[in-house]
């Protein structure tokens, strides 16, 4: 699927700038664009480098565990599928810290762990069960409240305020997740099987 | 770790900016123009909402070159930080997570997380017209 878009953006491109007959534009792109993301990416890198290892302490001075205990009595009212104690609420539960605090890396291998214990308790193997797709929602809405990725390139481009947006971005953020969760409830309704 | 992103990089600035600087984009945004005029969002900010939800990193490229052509603190930099910054890319964590565990039907989390999606874009616009205009 994001292959197709791939090579749909390169093919129009350069088909249409041959129809515009702008085969020069065309061919800089292709050849400034290693520079582009050489610049990009060693720009971006050590802020990164930077949160990653801030988080890396929270994680081994087990911050990270202690929120994510806090977090399970409100798990509990959101998956009122899963049985208390079960291991998938934990899992579930680091997977949410781990995404509020920009870890995306880390985030991924306790989401998968959650959803390979969610499978368990699934009954029909085949096809996604209704707390599964409420941890996916809580997921793609987003949950990031420090966006480091997109400070560091702010910064990079010279703002200068880079961290101006984070108050919008923690806003708009609740606000998805919240509409995401009460979609989610209302087709979870309607879709009961 | 930077040397297995490099590549993937360097492959996603080129197809962004290939459309972008072929003229096709503009092509296409000059015919929504006036729509989005009308509801005073600036039209350039559409590409980035569409490809948000399916990949994180092509986006990021897409928003890089906001950055490049109006600068960080102008509105529509704003708004694709933000934008940006307030949901994840749905159709990748669906394909990983589900295709992990072998889950064949997916039945309402596609609608239910692209619904989560377009509140995000749609609270975003507001948000930054009102704390920054």
């Amino acid at each position: 699927m994001v292959n197709i878009i791939w090579m749909l953006l390169i093919g129009i491109g350069i088909c249409y700038g041959i129809f515009t007959n702008n085969l020069d534009t065309v061919n800089t792109t292709i050849i400034d664009s290693t520079k582009v993301s050489l610049d990009m990416l060693f720009k971006i890198f050590p802020v990164v480098a930077l949160w990653m290892g801030l988080m890396k302490i929270a994680e081994k001075s087990k911050l990270l565990e202690k929120m994510s205990t806090k977090l399970s009595p409100f798990l509990t009212k959101l998956f009122p599928e899963i049985p208390k104690g079960h291991e998938s609420l934990s899992l579930i539960a680091s997977n949410i810290i781990a995404n509020i605090f920009g870890l995306g890396s880390a985030a991924t291998p306790f989401g998968l762990k959650a959803m390979s214990s969610l499978q368990k308790l699934n009954k029909n193997k085949n096809s996604a069960s209704r707390s599964m797709i409420t941890f996916l929602v809580i997921n793609t809405s987003g949950l990031t409240i420090i966006p480091t990725t997109i400070i560091s390139l702010r910064l990079m481009h010279g703002s200068s305020n880079p961290t101006r947006i984070v108050l919008a971005c923690l806003i708009s953020t609740i606000s998805s997740t919240i509409g995401g969760i009460i979609v989610d409830r209302i087709l979870a309704r309607r879709y009961k099987d | 770790m930077i040397l297995n992103l490099f590549p993937t990089f360097i492959a996603m600035i080129l197809a962004v900016n290939l459309f972008v600087n072929s003229g096709f984009l503009d092509f296409v945004l000059n015919i929504l123009k006036p729509i989005f005029n009308y509801i005073r969002v600036p039209v350039e900010i559409l590409p980035l909402a569409i490809i948000r939800p399916i990949s994180g990193s092509a986006s990021l490229a897409y928003l890089n070159n906001i950055y490049s052509v109006h600068g960080t603190d102008s509105f529509i930099g704003l708004l694709g930080s933000v934008m940006q910054g307030s949901t994840d890319t749905t159709l990748y964590v669906i394909s990983l997570y589900f295709g992990s565990i072998g889950i064949k039907k997916i039945r309402y989390s596609l609608v239910a997380g692209l619904c989560a999606d377009i509140i995000g874009i749609i609270a975003s616009i507001i948000v930054v017209n009102l704390l920054f205009s």
